[in-house]
């Protein structure tokens, strides 16, 4: 089987959201729904010297996630009716919204914040990584529309191969639980999952929720 | 986060049926005990009516958190695989071997074996039902959830607040066993302790669980003083339906006394199960 994943350079991401617009334009997305989201992750602080001077270990970067369309995917998991499936020809985790009850289970499960309830449809929705455009040997949408060529599409395993097997930097969770398919390029400022020295700062952007 | 669950009417869910699925069980292993009378008998089987209706409010209340009921039958496609749909099954099983078993009692001639046979898979699914809604939270991402402590509060409340109904139940059919009322009591105080002391070791170990910008414990900072109200409301519920059992009490008086004992041990449970789904986050967002 193939497995078709993202490539994302934290070192060149600047935190745009071209890549999170340009998908909510081209799958016609509603205000409250984003498939790709970009977080922010800052941390560290300013010390006063008794000199007068001040030292800094301040640091902010970003991290455009959409769907990873993992090994093991939490949401498929969950689903009590069978209505998220594995592409066996690409690995793309899909939900199919004929079966799509909405009971929410594929919210609860994901820890990368993908699957979304669209209330005004009844059923669940996410990123499935522009099936028709790639099943067309087309990039998907957010791809070709990051102004920094920061993401990048194909094979998880050529991607690996040319890009390294990071597959997590904070704030996401270690790939351990549902082994994600993204290779993602770690910048200087970069820290590792569970990380405790900084926080998401566009919480209420990326979650709904406000920030703790 | 950005949870989809409407938090509340599975809350409602997992108070009321687990609760009327245990009165249930305990009103129909009373009918296996020997010998029971004729007249004795059928009012039990009548007023199985109140433990059904329970749950049967409890399975409506989980039916309104889906966004498409219309899709709904897909979920016995995930039978053996998804916990959820072992729990949907279970339900419709106990449901309907329970509301068929009480319309059937209403038949002049209902073979005693036939009817020992029907009420025993109708407890059968009843067990099944809680084993199963138990393990509904078992999902290895959601780490506040998936511990043993999510099945043992869900066992425990139910064994608080069905023994209480099944009591409220008898009083309604002018049954008076003092035998089983105290029986009944006395399996509601142990579970109350037991499940008391679950929480609060569940309690405990929330500050160690967090992911990348929150622990556990910072979610409901009141889970302890929840807890706290779970045992006063809990423990008087159980006053009260121990108050009952007094001979002096007329027979208003114990109707009385055990409908409050309902709805006190009822909202114990209510509180925990409300900040069990409040607790709600991932390893990750």
């Amino acid at each position: 089987m193939t497995q078709y994943g993202f490539y994302f350079d934290s070192s060149r991401c600047t935190g745009c959201k071209t890549c999170e617009m340009a998908c909510k334009d081209y799958k016609d997305l509603s205000q409250t729904v984003a498939f790709r989201k970009v977080y922010d992750y800052e941390g560290g602080t300013w010390t006063a010297a008794d000199d007068g001077s001040y030292t800094t270990d301040a640091y902010a970067y970003h991290v455009s996630l959409a769907c990873n369309h993992c090994d093991m995917p939490a949401c498929m998991g969950a689903c009590p009716s069978g209505a998220i499936d594995k592409d066996q020809k690409t690995g793309i985790v899909r939900i199919h919204d004929d079966k799509c009850t909405a009971s929410g289970a594929c919210v609860e499960a994901c820890p990368y914040n993908v699957p979304i309830l669209d209330t005004e449809k009844g059923y669940a929705v996410k990123c499935d990584l522009c099936y028709d455009r790639v099943t067309n040997g087309q990039n998907p949408i957010c791809v070709e529309a990051c102004p920094l060529r920061a993401l990048e599409f194909g094979e998880i395993e050529d991607l690996r191969a040319k890009y390294g097997d990071t597959a997590a930097i904070a704030p996401m969770p270690s790939p351990d639980e549902t082994q994600p398919n993204i290779a993602i390029k770690a910048c200087d400022a970069a820290k590792e999952p569970g990380d405790s020295t900084g926080s998401i700062a566009n919480e209420m952007e990326v979650t709904g929720t406000p920030a703790a | 986060m950005n949870s989809g669950f409407d938090e509340l009417s599975l809350a409602v869910f997992t108070t009321l049926a687990p609760g009327g699925v245990i009165a249930f069980i305990c009103m129909a292993l009373a009918m296996f005990k020997s010998p029971i009378g004729k007249q004795e008998e059928m009012k039990l089987n009548r007023y199985l009516a109140v433990p059904i209706a329970v749950a049967l409010i409890g399975f409506i209340a989980s039916a309104t958190h889906l966004g498409t009921p219309a899709n709904a039958l897909h979920v016995f496609s995930g039978i053996g695989r998804s916990p959820l749909s072992n729990e949907v099954l279970s339900a419709v099983a106990f449901l309907f071997l329970a509301g068929s078993y009480w319309m059937m009692a209403f038949k002049e001639r209902f073979p005693k074996a036939l009817a020992r046979i029907w009420i025993a898979a109708a407890i059968a699914a009843g067990v099944l039902f809680i084993a199963m809604t138990s393990l509904a939270y078992s999902v290895s991402t959601v780490p506040t959830w998936d511990t043993a402590f999510t099945p043992a509060n869900l066992v425990f409340s139910a064994l608080l607040a069905g023994p209480v109904l099944a009591l409220f139940s008898i009083a309604c059919a002018n049954l008076d066993s003092r035998a089983m009322g105290i029986a009944l009591v006395a399996l509601a105080g142990i579970a109350l302790t037991a499940g008391s002391i679950t929480l609060f070791m569940h309690e405990a170990t929330l500050s160690g669980i967090a992911n990348n910008e929150i622990t556990a414990a910072q979610l409901v900072p009141e889970y302890l003083a929840t807890i706290w109200a779970h045992v006063a409301i809990g423990s008087a519920g159980i006053a009260c339906a121990a108050a009952s059992l007094k001979k002096t009490v007329s027979r208003r008086g114990v109707f009385a006394l055990r409908l409050v004992a309902c709805l006190l041990v009822f909202a114990a449970v209510f509180a925990t199960r409300a900040d069990f789904y409040f607790l709600h986050m991932t390893v990750g967002f």
